[in-house]
């Protein structure tokens, strides 16, 4: 088989500006601003960007990376990525994150099967062999095999829908997409031999990606900087940053294209499993591109948080004694997160939630640029008996957060974290104030309670912008928290009619005063 | 243009202050303004209805004027209140507006759907208030609300549910701090 589509000539990753730009361009255009798709494309693929990133040139120590500028960043990347050229096919000989081993497993399948087949009546035969050929046969990518997608009779549309595809750069994307992110289930090759002889760690169930996680999907985030390959820089581990986390036991790791693991349990698979390269390219499928099609067997098994699984780019807690994790929620906007993710402006110590790659960068990322921004976004995920999917109100989400680097600080921190925490009152307020309305009326308001609360911070996300660069000016602060009461109550008066006697009477009791939030504030 | 809507907004007051000095002057006037909240009655007060220009043939102005001279010349009020009508109803309980049967009175008047039968459910009301509120009625903020009842019910409705419900809440906290 002939080597096709060199990821590093060929343009496949979506990017602001560019449309599609290959690995190549990436590297050697400055300008790119960020890259595109949807938010797990984009985690994926700045993962990947970074594996590279990483693998080129990792400084030794924190002030090395601190030196490190751009244009050399960018030249490393280059030679790396000439050095293994012949790695980054995507159809060949050693196609790009994929196991050629898994034809022969699907081909010794085929046999056993066929062995099986009863020898009459001939009807039944026939199709017994037609059975087993079709089993053999790799999969469409889209509609009832692509992971990400809800069942076929799904009457809702929605962004993380997949049509079928057999363009090389969308497959080559969904490789990458698929390493970190592949949904827990069933929808796996079955009755296979184990690769690694004797491996008998596999279920019918394949556990799931593990930046995905073993639940509803971890919520991830990054610094940004104006343009991509700052980006990349922002969140560039030193090799003593790595060396300090004590769950990344073999250090950075080669990333999988160097060498490949031959199984599920190998040396090679056993410490990549371990690395820090890991956490930016696992290899949780196997899988083979067929012509316009694929194969897709599960592939190596991570833990999940509970088991020591950390990936710089999610938040932690790991203060009391259990472990917590920020997960996305489509309801709740990652931006209302960032006092967590922030905490560590407040003191030195480290208290409560922590996301590694706004720890590290953050400093870095105020002095070098006057704005800096954290992304954070995910997809959320239902999972049922360790099958998951995206059903009903599950969705992407992603924000970006953008700030002044010279007034982050912990004064700043201060009154951010007391105006996010006033928003979060009002928020209950909303809540408690319309689920009492309904209960006055001897109705079980729960769910139009949560709407209107949900509608407050809808409402706020408008505003919030605002409120960061008010929390820099502090004279602006009284004006601010007018509007976000005035909208507290616009939040309450949606979802509370008053037409009848009796909704006047309970709207008017339930009604929140805000005169004492003002008067508390002060 | 202002001086005119000054004017408008200013006319409530005036006939407040024009009652209630009429009241103090004349005993015939007060006894003939007592009768003016009953439809049998009400012409004896027609005079000095007119008197203020009141248009007597229109019944969404004529009743609410009506009913607010009734009320002051029953109350023997020497000046204008601070009271809305919410916080008098709520003033009349011990319980104020956590009272059930404060409550069942609010209700009805905000149950009430024209100005004519707005009126009518507040003439008792008005004799509870002053049997058992200490309080005063702010009468020419209330014959504002009456006047205004036709234009816009609702807004008027809600204005007399918060005034109920805030003067409670207020006198809780007076409580704690005392």
């Amino acid at each position: 088989m002939h080597n096709r589509f060199n990821l590093i000539d060929e343009p496949w990753i979506p990017a602001v500006g560019k449309g599609f730009a290959s690995l190549g361009d990436i590297f050697s255009d400055p300008d790119i601003p960020a890259l595109g798709g949807n938010p797990v494309q984009k985690i994926a693929l700045t993962k990947l960007l970074l594996a590279i990133g990483q693998a080129a040139c990792t400084p030794e120590s924190t002030e090395a990376l601190e030196q490190l500028d751009a244009e050399t960043f960018r030249r490393a990347c280059r030679a790396y990525l000439e050095k293994w050229r012949d790695r980054f096919w995507l159809f060949g000989e050693r196609p790009f994150l994929q196991m050629p081993a898994v034809r022969r497993l699907i081909e010794e399948r085929k046999q056993t099967e066929l062995k099986a087949v009863p020898a009459a009546p001939a009807k039944k035969k026939e199709d017994a062999e037609k059975k087993a050929e079709e089993n053999a046969l790799p999969r469409p990518i889209g509609t009832g095999f692509f992971p990400d997608l809800p069942a076929e009779n799904n009457t809702i549309l929605s962004q993380f829908q997949l049509l079928e595809t057999t363009e090389p750069a969308e497959m080559a994307l969904f490789v990458v997409t698929l390493m970190n992110f592949a949904f827990g289930g069933k929808r796996i090759e079955k009755n296979l031999a184990p690769l690694t002889h004797g491996f008998t760690g596999k279920s019918v169930s394949a556990k799931a990606g593990p930046s995905i996680g073993n639940y509803v999907g971890y919520l991830h985030s990054f610094l940004t900087g104006p343009t991509l390959t700052d980006t990349l820089l922002l969140n560039l581990l030193s090799r003593e940053q790595i060396r300090d986390n004590p769950y990344w036991k073999s250090g950075l790791g080669k990333p999988p294209w160097e060498l490949m693991p031959e199984g599920e349990d190998c040396v090679a698979a056993n410490h990549l499993k371990n690395s820090y390269m890991a956490t930016l390219l696992s290899l949780s499928r196997f899988v083979l591109l067929d012509g316009e099609a694929i194969y897709y067997v599960e592939g190596l098994q991570y833990p999940s948080h509970k088991e020591g699984w950390r990936e710089p780019g999610m938040t932690i807690s790991d203060q009391e004694k259990q472990l917590k994790v920020l997960w996305v929620d489509p309801d709740k906007r990652p931006w209302r997160e960032l006092p967590s993710m922030l905490a560590f402006l407040e003191s030195s110590e480290n208290k409560g939630f922590e996301c590694q790659f706004i720890r590290y960068g953050l400093t870095r990322a105020t002095r070098k640029h006057p704005q800096v921004g954290i992304w954070s976004g995910g997809l959320r995920v239902s999972a049922n008996s360790g099958d998951q999917s995206v059903k009903q109100d599950n969705d992407f989400v992603e924000s970006l957060f953008l700030f002044r680097s010279s007034e982050i600080g912990k004064p700043w921190y201060d009154r951010f974290k007391l105006e996010m925490e006033s928003l979060d009152q009002l928020s209950r307020k909303v809540y408690a104030a319309t689920r009492s309305y309904f209960d006055k009326q001897n109705m079980d308001g729960g769910d139009l309670a949560s709407n209107a609360s949900g509608l407050f911070w809808q409402l706020c996300e408008r505003r919030f912008p605002e409120l960061v660069d008010a929390c820099g000016e502090p004279d602006k602060l009284p004006a601010i928290r007018k509007a976000t009461a005035a909208l507290a109550l616009q939040s309450y008066d949606t979802y509370c009619p008053k037409e009848t006697a009796r909704q006047i009477d309970a709207w008017a009791e339930c009604r929140p005063n805000f005169a004492k939030h003002f008067i508390n504030n002060r | 243009m202002d001086n005119e809507k000054e004017k408008k907004t200013g006319r409530p007051e005036k006939f407040v202050e024009f009652v209630i000095g009429l009241c103090q002057k004349d005993k015939g006037a007060a006894a003939a303004l007592r009768r003016a909240d009953n439809p049998a009655t009400e012409y004896q007060s027609w005079e000095y209805l007119a008197g203020f220009n009141i248009d007597l043939e229109n019944p969404f102005e004529r009743i609410p004027y009506a009913t607010i001279a009734a009320a002051i010349s029953r109350a023997k009020a020497e000046r204008n209140g601070s009271a809305g009508i919410g916080k008098a109803i709520a003033y009349c309980y011990d319980d104020k507006s956590a009272s059930d049967q404060a409550k069942a009175r609010l209700r009805r008047l905000l149950a009430c759907d024209s100005v004519k039968e707005a009126c009518r459910i507040l003439r008792p009301l008005f004799s509870l208030i002053d049997s058992k509120a200490a309080v005063t009625i702010d009468y020419s903020r209330l014959l504002k609300d009456l006047i205004d009842f036709g234009y816009d019910s609702n807004k008027v409705k809600t204005k007399w549910a918060t005034d109920f419900y805030r003067h409670a809440a207020e006198s809780a906290t007076e409580e704690v701090e005392a």
